[in-house]
């Protein structure tokens, strides 16, 4: 009975999942083994049926769907952008570009208007799409992402225009940059590691190593190793940030049971950030949780949905707030 | 359109892991509409947070801890148990099925009574009484381990000594 996440599913596993004691790795597990063939999902189905006869309260109904998924939709705010965080790392020449671009391609032949001779445009379809540019630098494309460039890399740079979610190898050559266009800016590989997320209100980019500039017009910003540099969409403006909110490494956290004001403190060694309580009440308010590798943006954002507080990451500052959460 | 297109990802997780999250939240809440309430609420938070989330295998482990904690955080604030176990006394049954139920009660109850001491009780405390493992295992002055590993025991003993039992009960569900 060996599940795919290397948890042993057994009756054991399996009480304890359909008795609500599983942690969410442990539900995944049950779940992953359950589908992962007819006599699993068998078993799985027999075991809740006898828990459904013993027990003295309601038994599961999966709700319709359909009518859940219609609300969902509802009360949805507009669109952002998806960004994309896909590792990859070949040589040490290489430099790894991870990089999101959505819905500027209108905008894009707008304002970047290269005397374009001939164009190659690639797109994936529902599968990943791997193509090798003409540099024999590396491109992933997905979810019908779409990269555009001048035929053989003609000119004095290697530009790509990116709509949708793709991520780059790019080979090195100092005498010919890389640049990657997303929305409104472009950002200039000078030889590192890096990573862009978008969304309608910023793009930031986070160095792991070497340098990147990213300009639009005349302005622009030079972000280092360690260092995260934001674009701000409605101010137009170039602003660094706490590097460490999206690169993080060997993070590893288990809390159980734990106030507030402990985990506050874990994570402030760890990710090097002040954590400011508005209300220091909420100092007391416990939760378990395990973070493995998660950026500061997800593991607070875990806290605020579980227990009920806000929070705001400015800088290096995380502040919460909130009424309390008892 | 980006926009749809990445509407139709998110719907896409939706779809695929509805169903098991919803269940998971119920297993916890041991109420359906709280349990619809908390894996709507964890969606809605990841149309706010798609852009900060990626990559199917964060995207499930994230659906799963945030409905994990959302749950845990709901019991904390109800007085779930209380309702649980004052609204239910005794074993379900189907209304609509008073004979088959008491048949089926009999059944069960005849091999939950031929477990072992120990076994039953926990058994009996976990399911009939509603109690947590933590609870159980506090009340027995045992290890929550000894509690999950009796549990374990009493599903495999159960559902094979009840096995065609368990077997005619899903195909009657389903016809």
């Amino acid at each position: 009975m060996k599940s795919p996440g290397h948890i042993q599913v057994d009756d054991e596993l399996l009480a304890k999942y359909l008795s609500g004691e599983a942690s969410p790795e442990e539900a995944m597990a049950v779940d992953d083994w359950a589908d992962a063939s007819g006599s699993n999902r068998a078993l799985f189905d027999q075991a809740m049926k006898l828990w459904e006869q013993t027990s003295p309260g309601n038994t599961w109904q999966l709700p319709d769907k359909l009518a859940v998924l219609a609300a969902i939709r509802k009360t949805q705010k507009p669109v952002k952008i998806v960004s994309v965080n896909r590792g990859r790392w070949s040589a040490a020449a290489a430099v790894l570009l991870l990089l999101t671009a959505a819905g500027f391609y209108g905008l894009l032949h707008k304002t970047v208007a290269p005397p374009a001779p001939l164009w190659v445009t690639r797109q994936a379809d529902k599968a990943e799409l791997h193509d090798t540019l003409p540099d024999h630098s590396l491109v992933s494309l997905n979810n019908s992402a779409a990269i555009k460039y001048v035929s053989g890399f003609a000119g004095n740079t290697r530009t790509v225009y990116l709509t949708g979610n793709g991520s780059f190898d790019v080979t090195s050559d100092p005498g010919k940059p890389f640049i990657v266009n997303a929305g409104d800016i472009a950002i200039k590989v000078l030889g590192t590691v890096f990573k862009v997320q978008q969304d309608s209100s910023a793009i930031t980019v986070a160095v792991t190593s070497g340098a990147v500039n990213m300009y639009r017009n005349s302005s622009n910003l030079t972000v280092k190793a360690g260092e995260t540099g934001i674009y701000d969409r409605h101010l137009q403006q170039f602003r660094m940030a706490v590097a460490d909110s999206i690169a993080q490494h060997g993070k590893s956290f288990n809390f159980t049971n734990a106030s507030l004001k402990s985990i506050a403190a874990e994570l402030e060694k760890a990710y090097g950030i002040t954590v400011v309580f508005k209300n220091k009440r909420l100092e007391t308010c416990t939760m378990s949780s395990a973070f493995d590798n998660k950026s500061i943006e997800f593991i607070f954002e875990v806290i605020s949905i579980t227990l009920n507080v806000q929070y705001r990451i400015e800088k290096d500052t995380v502040y919460i707030s909130g009424s309390g959460c008892n | 359109m980006e926009k749809d297109k990445l509407a139709i990802q998110i719907e896409q997780y939706f779809h695929t892991w509805y169903e098991r999250l919803h269940r998971y939240a119920f297993t916890i809440l041991k109420d359906n509409d709280d349990a619809k309430d908390a894996v709507q609420a964890v969606f809605l938070k990841l149309w706010e947070k798609r852009d900060t989330i990626d990559e199917e295998q964060s995207v499930k482990s994230y659906l799963y801890t945030a409905v994990y904690n959302y749950c845990l955080n709901i019991k904390r604030h109800d007085k779930i148990k209380a309702r649980y176990v004052s609204e239910n006394s005794g074993i379900a049954s189907d209304p609509g099925n008073e004979l088959m139920g008491k048949e089926v009660n009999r059944r069960i109850m005849d091999q939950v009574a031929a477990l072992s001491p120990q076994c039953r009780l926990v058994f009996t405390k976990s399911r009939f009484e509603g109690k947590k493992y933590a609870e159980i295992a506090a009340e027995m002055g045992l290890s929550v381990k000894t509690v999950e590993a009796q549990m374990g025991k009493a599903l495999k003993i159960l559902r094979e000594k009840l096995l065609d039992l368990l077997i005619s009960l899903i195909i009657f569900f389903l016809l």
